[in-house]
């Protein structure tokens, strides 16, 4: 019941996503360039995702648990990364702006920045680790 | 696992802006210099994998957290939440992490 409840808060998870990114776009009256940028950086993050949830549900339907114990380490690891991602952005993504730009970033933008970097970070992490069966 | 916590340390390096912009909000970029001490701290594998737990907690909350926030401006349209918004999911995340540490490493075990 738990693996079952895991797997449903992950397609949960994801679909709030898209909407959020459904509603981020259509409220708005013109596409910057921030937002083509961030569209396809988005569907990286879903279909990942829908492929990790994907692939623990085969686990299910085998009589397997979820997440072994490898797994588990990877995705403790993959958050780990995705956290310090999270902090860095908050203070980097702003600070680069007026690096670069000369220009403060608007709150949404740092917000969003957050959400795609940390979130890129964790994929990618959880990725690199399972592939290379590394958890140490 | 490598420990990269005590990087945050850099960002107290930040409240030197104070002296520039002589906005005292700059000074709260001290707190993170705490971070410098997990360089020294002794670890093993419960502690380890107690900081990643931690941390993972951390960052959903951050997802989470980030995108509720995007979702409720754009519905209320109220713009100047995100400020709000940004003060919640960092201070949110790191109170999570360090709450979450803490009942990791009280309970014992890394299950």
């Amino acid at each position: 019941m738990k693996n079952k409840l895991e797997i449903i808060i992950g397609f949960g998870v994801t679909a709030l996503v898209i909407f959020t990114l459904y509603l981020y776009l259509f409220a708005k009256d013109s596409i910057e360039l921030f937002d083509i940028i961030t569209i396809p950086i988005v569907l990286i993050l879903v279909l990942l995702a829908t492929y990790i949830i994907y692939d623990r549900m085969k686990n299910v339907k085998k009589g397997l648990p979820v997440a072994d114990e490898r797994l588990k380490i990877i995705s403790y690891k993959a958050g780990y990364y995705g956290f310090i991602a999270a902090i860095w952005s908050a203070i980097g993504s702003n600070m680069a702006s007026i690096f670069f730009y000369d220009q403060d970033l608007r709150g949404g933008l740092v917000v969003a920045a957050v959400v795609l970097i940390s979130g890129l970070v964790f994929i990618l992490s959880y990725f690199y680790l399972s592939l290379k069966g590394k958890n140490e | 696992m490598k420990n990269i916590l005590w990087y945050l340390g850099f960002i107290s390096i930040l409240s030197i802006l104070y002296l520039i912009k002589n906005d005292p909000g700059f000074l709260l970029f001290l707190s993170f210099a705490m971070f410098f001490f997990t360089y020294f701290a002794k670890t093993d594998e419960r502690i380890n994998q107690n900081i990643g737990r931690a941390a993972r907690n951390a960052f959903i909350y951050t997802m989470l957290s980030s995108t509720l926030s995007i979702l409720y401006i754009n519905l209320t349209e109220k713009i100047s939440f995100y400020q709000w918004a940004f003060a919640i999911v960092i201070t949110g995340a790191l109170v999570i992490c360090v709450l979450s540490f803490i009942y990791y490493d009280n309970k014992g075990g890394i299950k």
